[in-house]
């Protein structure tokens, strides 16, 4: 039961970590909270519906990458436009928009297909369980691996080892500092909005193809439970976002075994539903350590 | 002419919920989306003590308002004294979402929410002044009082005060001003006001729903907040038509055009979405708001 639920907790912490590592990099370097990330991660599912089984039939193996490339550049492009010039006059002019951002993303999104649910299916072999010895599915062992292997992938060639991802992680522990020394700003600024967005809608499609029906509020409720993943870990370190999101994919399973286990607590179930948990982690969180577990600075504020 | 007095009176309510947040955001530079919250608390209050415990519909709403800044008076406390802005509004954004929750679960009436809630009650006898002009004129009444508190409070101590803390936090404390102290008071007082119109809201719809929380609402209150400009209190009176309007007329021209209901609905939505853009863009007022941490004095 509880081995179960940690498996699911990592295959769950495997999307949160990738998706809020996406609101720790903006940021972190940009000084605000991205609250559209989650609407572009649904746009990313969207897209790939479109793609593959909702419209010209391609085969997923074609229509993922291209939905996650189109994300990418609309995230791109929308930072560029909108946010990044918000970002400069001061934060909550950005999360401002940034909210007006999310809010047409998401009427866009139902007036184009519809606000009511639709199906996805990724179809073949990876809705099967992949052993006897190993009963997940392979869509579950996917997403693990991808999720995985796609941040360290990032961290080891990009983060340590190419100029611009150096010159991200500098802008992302001291963006003054970076801006005195003159490192490319416009690039930083946009490709943290491209890394964010390619990662949002990869994150988008594992759980639309799991839940095999997708909502345009989707993006908006999972990003959401993402924020507080970067919360938890401190959402001005890159690592700590990952960190956080694993711990509380792990945290949110292993909480709604334990209901199951209480019979009286059984008819208040959807009470301790994914996202109120959440809630509560964020206002614990907030109350007693608002800079997360894993930020080391000294500034005790977020 | 049914119309016209119900838009005034929906028009008077929302008055008096932006007028709280206006204070809030634009005096003091909280950023709060718990605003929402706030007026779903007082509305499902007032809504359970008119309805079943029977108190009359006024001691109700006095009731409920004074019990949600108590709730308030806790979040404050909490999360004032640690939170920087932008954190603050997503702390207090999960306080709303949190609230639709907890009213889907345990709320009376459960996801669809309780109706039947009573009306107000009328003071001259209906055949003299109908009953719904009166519920209009007390609604304007308390509007207009909120509006005229708010400029009173401008320009008394504390509003200069509350000026100094979202310039500088730092220079007002040293200067012996206690910047908590005054975030909280007027916070507590804005959250009175959300709760009060949620209650007059309950009252005048007889219907409370859990999506009185919902991120719905919330953008809804932050279009009207931003359309009131943030100098006077009266430009509320502005926002809060504009809000109250824009949804009815454009359901109005969908459903004579024969489109579906959800399509005004999506409509307005995005339209919301840009007005927030724009004003920031292109806002002269909102330049206090926005350039206010870039210039130095």
């Amino acid at each position: 039961m509880f081995y179960e639920a940690i498996i699911n907790g990592l295959i769950v912490g495997a999307i949160y970590a990738v998706v809020a590592l996406g609101y720790s990099l903006v940021y972190s370097v940009l000084g605000f909270v991205n609250f559209a990330h989650g609407d572009l991660l649904a746009v990313g599912v969207y897209l790939c519906l479109f793609l593959s089984t909702g419209g010209l039939g391609l085969p997923l193996l074609i229509a993922i990458p291209v939905a996650v490339g189109i994300t990418g550049l609309l995230a791109a492009g929308i930072g560029r436009l909108l946010l990044i010039p918000a970002a400069q006059k001061s934060s909550l002019a950005a999360l401002l928009v940034a909210i007006g951002v999310s809010v047409i993303l998401q009427s866009a999104l139902a007036a184009v297909f519809t606000s009511e649910a639709l199906p996805f299916h990724g179809g073949g072999f990876l809705g099967t369980t992949v052993s006897a010895w190993l009963p997940m599915k392979w869509l579950h062992v996917a997403t693990l691996a991808g999720g995985v292997g796609s941040l360290a992938l990032l961290w080891a060639f990009f983060f340590h080892r190419s100029a611009l991802g150096l010159e991200i992680r500098a802008s992302a522990s001291n963006p003054r500092a970076a801006q005195i020394l003159g490192l490319r700003r416009e690039q930083v600024f946009t490709v943290v909005f491209l890394i964010s967005g390619v990662f949002a809608a990869l994150a988008g499609i594992a759980v639309g193809l799991d839940d095999q029906l997708i909502v345009p509020t989707l993006g908006f409720s999972l990003g959401l439970r993402a924020f507080v993943a970067s919360v938890i870990g401190g959402i001005r370190s890159l690592g700590g976002a990952v960190a956080g999101g694993f711990l509380l994919g792990i945290t949110e399973n292993l909480v709604a075994a334990a209901v199951l286990q209480v019979p009286k607590l059984a008819p208040y179930a959807g009470a301790f539903s994914k996202d109120a948990i959440a809630m509560v982690v964020l206002a614990l969180v907030l109350t007693w350590r608002p800079r997360g577990v894993f930020d080391r600075s000294l500034e005790t504020r977020p | 002419m049914d119309f016209i007095v119900y838009a005034v009176t929906a028009a008077a309510i929302m008055t008096v919920l932006l007028v709280g947040q206006q204070l809030l955001l634009f005096d003091t530079g909280i950023f709060s989306l718990g605003g929402a919250a706030f007026f779903a608390c007082g509305a499902y209050l007032s809504a359970v003590l008119s309805k079943n415990a029977g108190y009359p519909s006024f001691a109700a709403m006095l009731i409920a308002a004074l019990a949600v800044t108590g709730i308030a008076l806790f979040v404050g406390v909490l999360w004032l004294r640690t939170l920087r802005s932008d954190f603050f509004a997503l702390a207090t954004l999960a306080l709303s979402l949190a609230t639709v929750v907890v009213l889907r679960t345990v709320g009376p009436g459960g996801l669809t929410g309780m109706a039947g809630v009573p009306s107000f009650g009328t003071i001259v006898p209906p055949d003299v002044v109908p009953a719904p002009v009166q519920t209009m004129l007390l609604c304007l009444a308390v509007a207009i009082l909120s509006i005229i508190a708010v400029q009173a409070l401008r320009g008394q101590r504390i509003g200069a005060i509350a000026a100094a803390v979202r310039v500088d936090e730092n220079v007002a404390a040293t200067l012996g001003f206690r910047p908590l102290l005054v975030k909280l008071q007027i916070f507590l007082f804005s959250s009175f006001l959300a709760a009060l119109a949620g209650a007059m809201q309950a009252h005048l719809l007889g219907v409370v729903e859990p999506r009185m929380a919902s991120i719905d609402m919330i953008v809804l209150l932050l279009v009207g907040t931003i359309l009131s400009g943030g100098k006077r209190a009266w430009g509320c009176a502005f926002g809060a038509m504009v809000v109250v309007l824009v949804p009815e007329v454009l359901q109005r021209v969908f459903v004579a055009r024969a489109e579906p209901q959800w399509r005004a609905f999506l409509a307005c939505q995005a339209a919301y979405g840009g007005v927030i853009i724009v004003m920031i863009f292109c806002g002269p007022w909102l330049q206090r708001f926005t350039g206010v941490r870039l210039r130095r004095a």
